[in-house]
């Protein structure tokens, strides 16, 4: 099943889906918020396609989980779906620049160091990292700006990309090595007690989390898994804390193997000459050869859960790259190249100004947004819903929601998600 | 023993001297390759363009309107694209290097002086945001 594209003209340098509102950052130096809610709603298209659409830019956790695994298992429902999706994949989706007037909320000045270097929302508050440091503002619709002018400076250390999770800000610092600030539970005012800390030394130009632990990436260093375990706390059950266990190098995690590695959640990558390889992490294992720390020992090749991708050399060197629901995402000098959960590889063939997915979000973990000089394309994949999440090799697996993971019509501020 | 290298005078109040390291192959330092004259034009460039704080600044090799290669990483992995200029305090002498964005976190420059360059159309944004994330950036 081919993608659906959404395209919004413009000159954008970032941008960030949240609680229903889209942020574009202009080149200009402006912040534009979008009604992304009201736009889609409002978007003209025939009935039968309404659930599509709905589902591909607003809802893209509805069609998950095992509530509707009966109604899939029928051939003839799920192949009405997967024609819907089709038949919307033939319009052509593209707001005009009367539309993108028309939804916008505001358009504000961009008061965070710009250009940035790596922008990431949570819990109601955006945190951009640049070369001047890590700054944070509400972005909770209780202000007349969507992105409120209250700017916090966190951090003045140059931060290269960030991630949050965990009550926890990950930083990838460059040669400086990977932090975490903690984030306060209250309010995100001012630096807690503890300030950033330090959790590793070695280069690292991204981070992402893969549950309670971190992935660092380097382009001149190998990756690296800080790998934490969950501990229950005496007082309360329900309440885990995150204690460090060590350091992992890529070379452990990979055989060896020698290149770029990033990875989300269960999933890890290292990409090395044309080869993308892919490990799973499971660090809730209790058997001790279940969980990473083993996987040396371990013939992965020969178990299964490991998978060799081929990469076109024309495409250039590895960039970056990234793990979503829907796949993996391999930025190259000239393509960005998508590993969908099921079907062919595909290519976007040319240079991206920016790329992003929201693996961390509810509703838009489908999308990936990618950036060209002159426009937003917003790509929504919908073969995942489809795909056995225990058995799928590309793409992060997903997970029932938990007590608090829910839409963001109940939606409270909740939990983490984390796996059983 | 060898002759001392004589400072250039660029403009009144801006000196600028070559570090010979960075053209002799020394381990760990990255290597101009521009010609020396071309270098003093590149500091001369950042300068006029108001590039140049203190005691640090920033520069690219433009020709026909976009920015070029200016030098190598000291292990010769990658063309680089930035000058990093830094001044000595006194006498207040400046010198530069081929800035390495992806091994180095203070090789980037300050996002005033991205953004002058975006606007300008030396790099595309597509290369400025990779310079940001300590990225692969090929021209």
């Amino acid at each position: 099943m081919q993608p659906l594209k959404l395209t919004i003209p413009g000159e954008y340098w970032d941008s960030q889906i949240y609680a229903g509102r889209l942020y574009l950052f202009e080149r200009t130096g402006d912040i534009r918020t979008l009604d992304w809610d009201r736009m889609v709603h409002d978007w003209h298209i025939q009935p039968p396609l309404r659930i599509a659409l709905e589902c591909a830019f607003l809802r893209s956790d509805y069609l998950y989980g095992d509530r509707w695994s009966l109604l899939f298992s029928d051939a003839e429902i799920k192949s009405l779906i997967i024609r819907k999706f089709s038949e919307l994949g033939e319009k052509h989706l593209e707001l005009s620049g009367a539309d993108v007037e028309k939804f916008s909320i505001r358009r504000q000045k961009n008061l965070f160091p710009f250009p940035h270097s790596d922008v990431a929302i949570y819990r109601k508050n955006m945190f951009v990292v640049s070369p001047s440091g890590v700054h944070q503002a509400a972005c909770n619709k209780a202000n007349i700006n969507p992105i409120s002018s209250r700017l916090d400076r966190k951090w003045d250390a140059p931060v290269l990309a960030v991630d949050a999770s965990y009550l926890t800000l990950a930083l990838a610092a460059g040669d400086e090595g990977l932090y975490e600030l903690p984030l306060s539970q209250e309010k995100y005012e001012r630096l807690p007690r503890a300030g950033p800390k330090r959790i590793e030394k070695r280069n690292c130009t991204d981070c992402s989390w893969t549950f309670y632990s971190i992935y660092g990436s380097s382009h001149v260093d190998a990756g690296f898994l800080a790998a934490y375990r969950r501990v229950p706390q005496t007082n309360d059950p329900f309440l885990t804390a995150r204690v460090f266990e060590g350091l992992i190098p890529a070379s452990s995690i990979f055989h060896n193997g020698v290149g770029y590695s990033w990875g989300n959640q269960d999933k890890l990558c290292q990409v090395s000459e044309s080869t993308v390889r892919i490990v799973n992490y499971q660090p809730w294992a209790k058997e001790t050869p279940e969980r990473l720390s083993d996987l040396g020992s371990i013939d992965l090749a020969a178990s299964g859960d490991i998978q060799t991708i081929q990469l076109s050399p024309w495409k250039g060197q590895v960039v970056s790259g990234a793990v979503a629901l829907f796949g993996i995402v391999i930025e190259c000098e000239n393509a960005l190249v998508v590993v969908p959960s099921e079907g062919a590889t595909i290519t976007f063939p040319g240079e991206v100004v920016n790329w992003r997915i929201f693996s961390r979000s509810i509703q838009y973990e489908n999308q990936l947004h990618l950036i060209y000089d002159d426009r937003l394309e917003v790509l929504s994949f919908n073969q995942d819903y489809f795909v056995d999440q225990n058995q799928k090799q590309s793409g992060i697996r997903h997970f029932q929601p938990r007590f608090g993971r829910q839409p963001r019509s109940n939606y409270k501020g909740g939990l983490e998600e984390v796996p059983e | 023993m060898s002759a001392p290298i004589l400072p250039h005078v660029i403009a009144p109040g801006f000196s600028y001297q070559h570090h010979p390291g960075h053209r002799d192959g020394t381990a760990g330092k990255s290597q101009w390759s521009v010609t020396e004259t071309e270098e003093r034009g590149i500091f001369d460039h950042s300068r006029m363009s108001q590039w140049l704080s203190q005691y640090l600044g920033w520069g690219v090799h433009v020709v026909t309107g976009q920015a070029v290669y200016l030098g190598n990483s000291d292990d010769s992995a990658r063309s680089l694209i930035i000058a990093k200029f830094v001044a000595s305090n006194s006498p207040k002498i400046w010198h530069g290097y081929p800035a390495d964005h992806q091994r180095r976190i203070q090789d980037i420059p300050e996002p005033k002086i991205l953004m002058e360059w975006m606007r300008l159309k030396y790099l595309k944004p597509a290369k400025i945001r990779k310079l940001m994330r300590g990225q692969p950036c090929s021209l």
